[in-house]
């Protein structure tokens, strides 16, 4: 099955919603090339994506795997497996944000009216709030899509630590259980193993949410299986497979790919709620009430 | 090739709402680009994004408060500017793509203090 692949080369669009995004397309060119080295947005071509068609994934468009090396010359930890300490940038697409209404993803008809509402709140000109949108949290999986990150590895945990929303997700590697006392929480309960050389974690116990600012709603029992495994040292790809009983007519897959930051850069602090005016983002909203209520486990 | 610094800055702009965008800029209109020039009242270098109130004279409406909405600071600081690169008091030259609704607000282009591009060290 093809999957959906959110570059980390592919986005300088990402984070901008608008109904036309013929003009900032080539605005935003001329910001990658100069600024923010994007080599492959100025090539960025403006073509329509591809429909899905049965399982097969819509394309996102241009993207750059990067080349792989062999896993000698990885960091390794001392268990021997690779090290995927470092900070990484997994692009900024936000999981989905300007192109998600040219995909098909695969939502049941409640969570499609959910999204297609938001869409065209958006198209009028009224986003309406999410959850990081009145900065609580990305929670997963819409924290392993968007922007810069911090993994600090170490055999036994794994922790993620975003630099927007200052959020920290950890990754339990220790093969007993986590988080049986906790209720559902943004970030769920992670757990992961080794599968040879790829990291496969599967998340569960998720808060119901949106999976981007566009709006593709989830319910609680939302499942997130990540297979993550270095390609060079330098480059990581996520393939990620969402169940979800209700939001979900079938697993959706898709890859992200993270690329190393150079040498030095540095994870800066980021304290949502210091000045959050932003339109269209009253912080009294609740994101939730915006969910069908069969997303919330127990709801009347 | 060098690039003109005006072109520099309005790349860094945009690009910096990209960069760092927690939320939808869909209430701004990118189809359109307008100038307002007018005095800083306020400059909030805050997260999630730094908003920059500037006095404006309209003609019709008297003295008009418009808030200019920018990148989050840590995408500015990587990229030159300080945390008092606009003060208070500047007299300053804005690009912005402005809000759908008509009210006196947008999305930052590009922004001339006292006649300089920000950037640098002041």
């Amino acid at each position: 099955m093809d999957i959906l692949n959110f570059g980390n080369n592919s986005g300088a669009v990402g984070g901008l919603e608008m109904r036309n995004t013929r003009s900032l397309f080539r605005c935003l060119a001329a910001a990658g090339i100069l600024l923010v080295c994007v080599p492959a947005l100025a090539a960025e071509p403006e073509k329509p994506l591809q429909s899905s068609v049965g399982d097969q994934m819509a394309d996102l468009g241009p993207r750059r795997p990067a080349k792989p090396a062999p896993a000698s010359t990885f960091p390794h930890g001392r268990d021997g497996k690779p090290d995927l300490t470092g900070i990484w940038f997994a692009g900024i697409r936000d999981f989905v944000t300007l192109d998600d209404r040219r995909i098909d993803i695969p939502l049941t008809p409640d969570y499609a009216a959910v999204r297609a509402r938001r869409v065209k709140a958006m198209d009028d000109g009224k986003p309406l709030p999410d959850y990081v949108s009145t900065c609580q949290a990305f929670g997963m999986p819409r924290l392993m899509s968007y922007g810069v990150m911090e993994f600090v590895h170490r055999p036994e945990q794994l922790w993620v630590i975003s630099e927007v929303m200052h959020e920290v997700r950890r990754v339990y590697l220790d093969g007993k259980p986590h988080g049986e006392w906790q209720e559902s929480t943004f970030g769920g309960v992670s757990t992961g193993h080794w599968e040879g050389d790829t990291l496969v974690i599967e998340t569960r116990k998720l808060r119901p949410g949106f999976m981007s600012m566009t709006g593709i709603p989830y319910s609680d029992r939302m499942v997130v299986t990540e297979r993550i495994r270095m390609v060079n040292r330098d480059a990581l790809e996520n393939e990620m497979t969402l169940t979800d009983p209700v939001a979900l007519s079938r697993p959706w897959k898709v890859m992200h790919r993270y690329e190393r930051k150079e040498p030095g850069y540095e994870i800066g602090e980021f304290i949502c709620n210091e000045y959050n005016v932003s339109g269209g983002t009253p912080a009294d909203v609740d994101p939730r009430k915006d969910l069908p209520l069969s997303a919330i486990s127990g709801a009347p | 090739m060098k690039a003109p610094r005006a072109l520099l800055f309005t790349g860094l702009a945009i690009a910096a709402y990209a960069a760092q965008a927690h939320h939808s800029f869909a209430m701004f209109d990118f189809e359109k680009t307008t100038e307002v020039e007018g005095v800083v009242r306020e400059m909030r270098f805050a997260a999630p994004h730094v908003w920059i109130y500037v006095t404006v004279k309209d003609p019709a409406k008297g003295e008009v408060d418009f808030g200019i909405e920018g990148a989050a600071p840590n995408t500015l600081l990587r990229a030159g500017w300080k945390r008092d690169s606009i003060r208070s008091g500047d007299v300053v030259k804005v690009k912005v793509h402005p809000l759908r609704d008509g009210a006196p607000g947008g999305s930052l282009v590009d922004i001339t203090v006292n006649g300089k591009a920000v950037g640098g060290a002041r």
